[in-house]
């Protein structure tokens, strides 16, 4: 008997559970952003959502800086043997460019979020 | 094996199995260049040589079975097999009663390992160049 | 908003499976002539397969596990390594490793887009 890889559609099954999740979080991050922007609207109408968006930019600011950390700590974990395939150095690399330009959105959208304010005030 | 090694440790196997074969392919053709050598410096003819390969065994708790590839253990004689004995009187190393022993190498056996190691070797030299390739792939990712 | 990265955590272990795949091959292939190897092989997506069917979430726990190959028989050396069931293997590992690596390139992709275009 010899072994056969992907026989059965065991392969199939474990990429269509990996595109359910792939899509999942693009979706997070849509709703994150526009999350974002619906907060900088509702304060500037002065409602309680000032609150929840201080709260979003907060958790926004600390996954990208968990991101930055993980891409710091790689040239350590490749030198004590923790990192096993190149697919997670170049992993490791990509999401810490990702997160960096999403924080770089979130700076973005707070810098319009203000003059919309600024605006309204005059 | 520790450290940076472990990204290459699929390659490094693929080196040893490059190496060991390399070492039999040596031998096979000392034996082969010695077919006929009746009289060595050590005296009587010359005495095949074989090459003992043994895996490379990591013994890691979580993974007893992971080989890091293969190693060349020994170069020895060949002790089991019989020389040849020919009857030929007039040879400069007859024996008393005329028999010559002739080096226990067959050729047509030799050259059949030749080839068994060549095909080895070019299948460890594909596996490398796959494990370059999937590399590349892997770190193309990160642009 | 979670950490960007936590949902691939599945691809990651089919990589990282496929990778360790390639590596237990490359020691087969490199022990093809030595008399009494056993070849190996390597569990996981069987493993993998039994946790998402069981659907509890205990599929990131699953580790990739090399295991002996007693069931192929083996020449008069004791060798039961086929240089072409390894190199079949290999090639098909090799497309796993394609497939896994564009899949979650797609991701980041797709997440880049979503950066941007996200408004």
């Amino acid at each position: 008997m010899v072994e056969r890889i992907g026989s059965g559609g065991l392969q199939r099954e474990a990429i269509l559970a990996a595109l359910r999740r792939q899509s999942a979080q693009a979706d997070a991050v849509r709703e994150a952003s526009a999350e974002i922007a619906g907060g900088a609207a509702a304060g500037k109408a002065g409602e309680a959502g000032v609150p929840a968006f201080a709260q979003t930019l907060e958790q926004g600011l600390r996954a990208v800086d968990a991101e930055v950390r993980a891409a710091e700590r790689l040239p350590e974990d490749m030198a004590l043997g923790r990192v096993e395939d190149f697919a997670e150095v170049a992993a490791r690399v990509k999401r810490a460019d990702l997160s960096f330009k999403f924080a770089m959105e979130i700076r973005n959208k707070l810098i319009d979020a203000y003059r919309e304010v600024m605006r309204m005030q005059i | 094996m520790s450290g940076i090694e472990k990204l290459f440790s699929g390659m490094r196997a693929s080196s040893t199995g490059l190496a060991a074969e390399r070492v039999r392919m040596d031998v096979i053709a000392e034996n082969i260049a010695n077919a006929q050598t009746t009289r060595t410096p050590e005296g009587g003819p010359y005495r095949r040589k074989i090459v003992r390969f043994e895996p490379l065994l990591l013994e890691a708790a979580g993974r007893p079975f992971e080989t890091l590839g293969v190693r060349p253990s020994a170069v020895e004689a060949d002790r089991l097999t019989p020389f040849g004995i020919l009857h030929e009187p007039g040879h400069p190393d007859a024996d008393a009663r005329g028999f010559v022993r002739y080096p226990n190498v067959n050729t047509v056996m030799e050259m059949t390992d030749l080839i068994t190691a060549m095909r080895a070797y070019e299948a460890n030299l594909a596996v490398q160049q796959g494990f370059f390739q999937m590399a590349e792939r892997a770190l193309q990712l990160a642009r | 908003m979670e950490a960007i990265g936590r949902e691939t955590e599945l691809l990651f272990q089919l990589l990282r499976a496929t990778s360790l795949r390639a590596q237990v091959i490359a020691g087969n292939v490199a022990n093809q002539n030595t008399p009494g190897y056993t070849r190996r092989t390597v569990h996981f997506e069987e493993k993998l397969r039994e946790a998402l069917l069981a659907g509890r979430g205990g599929e990131l726990g699953v580790e990739p596990e090399i295991a002996l190959d007693k069931a192929t028989p083996a020449r008069p050396d004791g060798n039961n390594v086929t240089l072409e069931v390894e190199l079949n293997a290999m090639r098909e590992n090799r497309l796993l490793y394609e497939a896994y690596t564009t899949i979650l390139g797609g991701h980041y992709e797709l997440l880049r887009s979503s950066i941007k275009d996200g408004n």
